[in-house]
């Protein structure tokens, strides 16, 4: 049967959000812990605010896409495009959403990425709050220190360190969740 | 036994790069003089990677459009330098004549012609397939599978090139041109030549009679190319050379790495032979035929067109996208290769199935099908405060009931707002608007107004001729004109009118108002789109020289509101007790800073970029800016 090669990422949002973005922090990431990446983005049309999926692959695949129900985590940065992003996401594996209502299926994680980015004064970085609750997840596969050292270099300086707070805050809103029973949703 | 598949594992001085980007680097290297090209999805940020290089000898250009690129480019290369013109597979349309002609003079200096095919599609009007046009024209074509091998072809294509006297087509797919991948450090430059240009009339000036000399060069061309050794280099067993299956893959591009991930994902690369070929023309059928040895039946994953197929289909058994095994159109997913090769190998019946993922043990578990959930895909819309908007607001109150014919760029989601009845291709909207005059004015039959809507590099690029063949023959109509001053929809490439060259600089400006004079248009009029009452007006009486059988000439403008880095002006108030949610700047205005709500109508603060023009949109007068002074 089946054995995938590689963590499959699919990254789910709106033109605007910066989910390309997202998957370059991921793969650049990658690239530093010396693991194979590849990753696709949607261009054209849909920069004019229409839904944006990104697909991302650690590890040994030579296509840049993956197959429906194949994907190791499903990240989205807005919750109108989670359904988009789930079709790609294999049964039981784990989504993250970025959502200020927490009234999704009660096996997701939900992130307040906006609230997050916005209380250091940089909502534009959402984003980076949700990869930092990803990276939170069993198996992620890459390290936060890997991603923290990209970050160190992407972006205008002005904001590199706003950036890492977030992504830290982002890492805190799941640690400190782990250690309080789970919320009924 | 297979070689090793065309990408290596990442080392400390790899980069993260686009397809596009790598591509660059390879045109870069090996010392491409002249680059010129026009934008268009899939294909442009080849050369926006290429122009940040900042080579010192290199002429890069965003030519007016793709047939005046290729011409530019293939004079450099009669003169022996390196050259390359981009473009998307629609744009190759607009280049084919040079190109037809340029297969016979051929060329000195290597000339790539670079065409990203965009199967889906995702950004364009049409899946076709360049190969077709390649086969048309006798042009080599080579198929990159992925990023690190598209950089790799650069050389390759260069080195035929050369050696055959002839352009090369590099087509990457889609996604190719966008997915990243590790790319190795950037090489040398290749030194260039110095430009030199000898005459010689029978072949660069050729005659009907010559041209037959030259055609039977080509012919004798495209023999020898298909025996050489740097093509037939490109097709080779990624997997499976010795496996036992009856049944061989022979792919190419894309599909050959989905096909190369299902195969080792199922654990079958040392029984499933699956044999890439790179160079897709001439296609060396002899060649893959040896290859195959003793087996007869094949399956064909290829896109967007089948081509492969029809070429092998004389010798083998063969199964692709032409004899229907695979879905004949839109892009060639992991799926459909996935159902494809389980149909051809009879491995299951190819459905979508949802299967554990990463770090499952349960090896043998039946895999479950499962219907997926339909699920919906925003849609792009025009952003919030841009003036295509309130000059489709304008159009709409001005001339109700009319004829609006569009065209391609972000304006063409004008169709959404009632806006753009047609679209067809680069400047059809000024030809189409001609034709439709043409039908409703030659009996007694009323007319409906006819408008035709562009924007100004769409103009630029093909809409000219179309408006000197209107006056010239008389036809009456609106030319609305969407001057935004850029080429806005593949990310703000510069246009004519401002003048701006590739690299940032200042060239010299080529204004519209005066082109649209020189096509022989008196009615002309320039008005800015967001001072809407105004332009409203303008664009009554530019219908009111139409219903007197003049041509009349509208130009909007405005800057695109991704240029400008302030607010335009403060956010408006809603008064609600006003406001009786009748959805018109909601929807019919369509803004997507306003939304409606269980609260009622709201506007989105941190999307609105102030530009006031839904305050003259509402009918009850329930939008309103306050006090300026504020």
């Amino acid at each position: 049967m089946t054995t995938p090669s590689s963590y499959d990422i699919v990254l789910a949002g709106k033109g605007g959000q910066g989910v390309l973005f997202l998957s370059r922090v991921v793969g650049e990431a990658g690239l530093r812990e010396g693991i194979g990446v590849r990753t696709t983005e949607t261009h054209g049309m849909a920069m004019r605010g229409g839904s944006v999926l990104c697909f991302v692959r650690i590890g040994k695949g030579m296509g840049p896409l993956f197959r429906k129900g194949m994907a190791s985590l499903l990240m989205a940065l807005h919750e109108d495009e989670a359904a988009l992003g789930r079709v790609y996401l294999a049964q039981d594996n784990p989504a993250i959403i970025n959502t200020r209502d927490s009234k999704g299926s009660v096996n997701d994680l939900i992130v307040d990425a906006d609230s997050l980015a916005a209380s250091v004064g940089n909502p534009r970085s959402a984003n980076l709050a949700l990869l930092g609750a990803a990276t939170t997840i069993g198996g992620f596969p890459v390290s936060a220190k890997s991603i923290e050292s990209v970050i160190q270099g992407m972006g205008t300086v002005r904001y590199r360190s706003v950036n890492l707070e977030i992504f830290r805050l982002g890492r805190e809103s799941q640690t400190s969740k782990a250690q309080r029973p789970r919320e009924k949703h | 036994m297979s070689p090793d598949p065309p990408f290596a594992d990442p080392v400390e001085d790899r980069r993260l790069l686009l397809g596009n980007e790598a591509i660059a680097q390879g045109l870069y290297e090996e010392g491409c003089r002249v680059a010129a090209g026009y934008p268009g999805t899939p294909s442009t940020e080849i050369l926006e990677a290429l122009t940040a290089y900042r080579a010192a000898d290199l002429h890069l250009e965003w030519s007016v459009n793709e047939k005046v690129a290729m011409e530019v480019a293939c004079a450099a290369s009669y003169s022996g330098l390196r050259t390359a013109v981009v473009m998307k597979q629609v744009g190759l349309n607009v280049a084919l004549d040079p190109l037809m002609s340029l297969a016979y003079t051929g060329v000195e200096g290597g000339m790539l012609v670079i065409v990203a095919d965009d199967p889906g599609p995702h950004s364009s009007q049409t899946e076709q397939d360049t190969r077709l046009i390649a086969l048309a024209s006798g042009i080599p074509v080579l198929d990159p599978i992925t990023p690190e091998e598209a950089l790799e072809m650069i050389r390759t294509g260069f080195g035929i090139s050369e050696k055959h006297g002839i352009p090369v087509i590099v087509r990457p797919l889609l996604r190719v041109c966008h997915s990243r991948a590790p790319i190795r450090a950037i090489g040398e430059r290749v030194p260039g030549s110095q430009p030199r240009f000898e005459k010689d009339v029978n072949r660069w000036a050729a005659t009907p009679k010559h041209r037959l000399t030259l055609h039977q060069h080509l012919i004798d061309k495209l023999k020898d190319i298909k025996g050489d050794d740097d093509l037939l280099e490109t097709y080779r067993f990624l997997c499976g050379r010795e496996g036992s299956s009856e049944i061989a893959i022979v792919a190419s591009g894309v599909p050959a790495a989905y096909a190369y991930d299902y195969i080792q994902d199922r654990g079958l690369q040392n029984s499933v032979p699956l044999l890439a070929v790179g160079a897709q023309h001439p296609l060396n059928v002899d060649r893959i035929t040896d290859l195959l040895g003793e087996r007869k039946k094949i399956l064909v994953l290829e896109e967007p067109g089948p081509f492969m197929e029809i070429m092998l289909a004389g010798d083998l058994l063969v199964d692709g996208r032409h004899s229907g095994s695979v879905p004949s159109a839109g892009e060639m997913t992991p799926d459909t290769v996935a159902g494809a090769l389980e149909k051809a190998l009879g491995l299951g019946g190819g459905e979508i199935r949802i299967e554990a993922g990463v770090g499952s043990d349960d090896q043998d578990a039946q895999p479950e099908v499962t219907t997926m959930p339909p699920v919906s895909e925003t849609p792009p819309v025009l952003c919030a405060g841009c003036s295509h908007r309130s000059s489709f607001w304008a159009l709409k109150k001005a001339i109700p009931g009319g004829i609006f014919t569009g065209d391609i760029g972000c304006y063409t989601l004008g169709r959404s707002l009632g806006a753009v009845d047609t679209v067809l291709c680069m400047g059809a909207s000024v030809s189409q608007a001609a034709g439709f005059y043409w039908a409703f004015n030659q009996s007694d039959a009323k007319s409906p107004p006819i408008a035709a809507v562009i924007g100004d590099s769409t103009f630029y690029h093909s809409g000219i001729p179309g408006l000197i063949n209107a006056v010239q023959h008389g036809a009456a109509f609106v030319l609305l004109i969407l001057d935004n001053g850029t080429t806005a929809m593949t990310g703000g490439q510069p246009t004519p009118g401002s003048g701006k060259l590739a690299d940032g600089g200042q060239g010299n400006i080529v204004p519209l108002e005066g082109v649209v004079r020189g096509c022989g248009v008196e009615e002309l009029w320039v008005a800015d789109p967001q001072e809407s009452e105004n332009f409203t007006d303008v664009l009554r009486l530019a219908a009111d020289s139409c219903y007197q059988g003049r041509m009349a000439v509208v130009i909007s403008r405005s800057p695109c509101v991704l240029d400008l880095r302030d607010r335009q002006g403060p956010v408006p108030e809603i008064d609600q007790e006003l406001c009786d949610e009748c959805r018109l700047c909601t929807d019919s205005f369509g803004c997507p800073a306003l939304v409606l709500d269980a609260e009622g109508v709201r506007i989105i603060e941190d999307q609105c970029p102030g530009c006031g023009v839904c305050v003259t949109v509402c009918p009850r007068s329930a939008i309103s800016v306050g006090d300026p002074v504020e």
